[in-house]
């Protein structure tokens, strides 16, 4: 459904985006992040033939968006603004944007949408006079007006509340499993991500760093961690000396009154736990500690960034 | 072409959804025509009052039309590009070339009923004032019903044009360096001449052959504006 191929974007002598390549499915939901400035927008931008690459490619259902304009009819975009008129009402808004798309049966898709965002008393009100969080809902719900076969959202709950927040995610998901749309996600919210995305890729200083499904990230990244209390700060420091001169300790890191232990290899935890008692540590409290897709995230951000 | 009218008719919903706009237009056109009335009504004899209100209606109703095609392009241009509306528009099913054309046809219908307001209300003022009604010469009737809406679509497509094509800066500049001294002009000749002025049918054929020409070539130049030119330059 959408291909990137080497995607090079240089801004004069600046790289933004450093052959950048991956394939997202029909039906997928495929979660784009990576810190500010990574790179996202302007992947999404090229795929959207708002901009042209400097290198490679970035095909949509096979073509380049910009260059034809009746693909485009298949895709729904819900960029960091809104794309909404302050000045016209909701309904207005949602029928401009329904005429531009050659949307037949406005009237009823316009009030069933609105239904659906829970702003129908709002309809005749101008957009101007509305939240945030309330001109997002009305731009989710112009984004998906025409029935869109491919989403582009770029952080779509962005200033809903959590209840907004759950309708979107679930919406989303609704759409990729029902009608099969394949949506690109560009988020920070990683929580969101994890919850709706089938798989992801995580872009940092305009490159592709992992591509894989949350689970399958997790996995590879997931080194086994253990957590552990002791009784006081001395008992603290000498465990943290212990614990770095281990060859199956991969880092040991102080977190309030605990350690933070990561190890090469998953049966590795009970011998650390052993090898500390028989130092005649106390300790009062171990876990073995699940990782986030967060931690994941900020396991390969920060990597990159030490690696300079 | 509809997708053109779409676009025309949400850009003059949306200007007349604008308050300052409507007010300072409307209070603009009175203003003038108000003061040129005042002016045309001194005149004793009624042939001078004839020329002086057709040369009156000739530049005023071309001058406040380009006046608020000027206000309503930065209404609509420029202010999509500050908000980033126009970059979801961009992805829309529509050319470039139809989206410009959309926002001149309804930037010109907007500014337009403006001229037309200033010429009734200057027929009005001038009638009442001077219990004398005189109609508009044919050469003056075609100048507004052809050449104003003409002129005023080939001004809002040049300064259209340049608000895509320039970065904020650069459309700051040329706001105070071309488009402000243009209208300035554009009114101070008209008002110098009022009085003198004959208006002839090879003017108006000139004007009107002029902003043809400039339309067409802006049009022509659209082809050149880039997606990715807008999108560089959104604020």
């Amino acid at each position: 459904m959408i291909e990137v191929q080497n995607l090079t974007k240089k801004f004069k002598e600046r790289t933004v985006l450093n052959g950048v390549s991956f394939k997202v499915m029909e039906g997928e939901i495929f979660g784009y992040l990576g810190p500010n400035g990574a790179g996202k927008t302007t992947t999404m931008r090229l795929l959207l033939g708002l901009l042209k690459s400097t290198d490679g490619k970035a095909l949509v259902m096979g073509q380049n968006l910009g260059d034809t304009k009746h693909l485009r009819k298949n895709i729904g975009v819900l960029l960091e603004y809104d794309g909404l008129y302050e000045r016209i009402s909701a309904y207005d808004n949602l029928n401009y944007y329904a005429q531009l798309y050659g949307v037949s049966g406005r009237e009823k898709k316009i009030a069933r949408l609105m239904e659906l965002i829970e702003l129908s008393d709002r309809k005749n009100d101008k957009v101007g006079e509305f939240s945030k969080g309330m001109k997002r809902k009305l731009a989710l719900a112009r984004t998906i007006i025409h029935e869109p076969r491919i989403l582009f959202l770029d952080e779509p709950s962005a200033g809903l509340d959590p209840e907004s927040q759950k309708m979107v995610r679930e919406l989303i998901l609704r759409l990729s499993k029902e009608e099969k749309i394949t949506v690109v996600l560009n988020s920070h919210d990683l929580d969101e991500v994890q919850r709706i995305c089938s798989r992801i890729a995580i872009l940092n200083k305009g490159e592709i760093r992992a591509n894989d499904t949350v689970d399958n990230l997790r996995g590879k990244f997931n080194l086994p961690v253990v957590e552990i209390s002791l009784s006081d700060n001395k008992e603290l420091n000498e465990a943290l000396n212990l614990l770095s001169s281990l060859s199956y300790v991969s880092d040991c890191q102080q977190h309030n009154n605990g350690i933070v232990i990561t190890l090469t290899e998953t049966n590795k935890a009970s011998t650390v736990l052993s090898y500390l008692v028989g130092q005649g540590l106390k300790i009062e409290e171990s876990k073995r500690v699940t990782r986030s897709l967060e931690d994941v995230y900020l396991e390969i951000v920060r990597q990159e960034e030490s690696n300079e | 072409m509809n997708s053109i009218l779409v676009i025309a008719r949400k850009e003059i919903k949306e200007l007349f959804g604008n308050r300052y706009t409507l007010i300072l237009g409307a209070a603009f056109a009175l203003f003038f025509s108000i003061i040129r009335s005042l002016a045309i009504i001194k005149e004793m004899e009624s042939s001078i009052v004839a020329t002086s209100l057709d040369s009156t209606l000739f530049y005023l109703s071309a001058s406040i039309g380009f006046f608020m095609a000027y206000i309503s392009a930065s209404q609509i241009f420029l202010r999509e590009k500050v908000n980033g509306v126009i970059e979801t528009l961009l992805c829309a099913p529509i050319s470039l070339r139809q989206i410009w054309f959309g926002k001149v046809l309804g930037i010109t219908g907007f500014a337009y009923m403006f001229s037309l307001f200033t010429v009734v209300i200057i027929l009005l003022v001038s009638g009442i004032l001077s219990g004398l009604f005189i109609l508009p010469g044919a050469i003056v009737i075609a100048h507004v019903l052809l050449v104003v809406p003409t002129f005023i679509a080939a001004l809002t497509g040049l300064i259209g044009f340049a608000q895509f094509l320039l970065g904020m800066r650069e459309n700051r500049i040329l706001n105070f360096v071309l488009f402000m001294p243009a209208f300035i002009a554009l009114y101070g000749i008209g008002l110098s001449a009022s009085n003198s002025f004959k208006i002839r049918w090879e003017y108006i054929a000139i004007l009107f052959i002029s902003s043809m020409l400039l339309l067409a070539i802006t049009t022509y130049l659209t082809k050149h504006l880039s997606k990715e030119r807008i999108v560089a330059t959104i604020a």
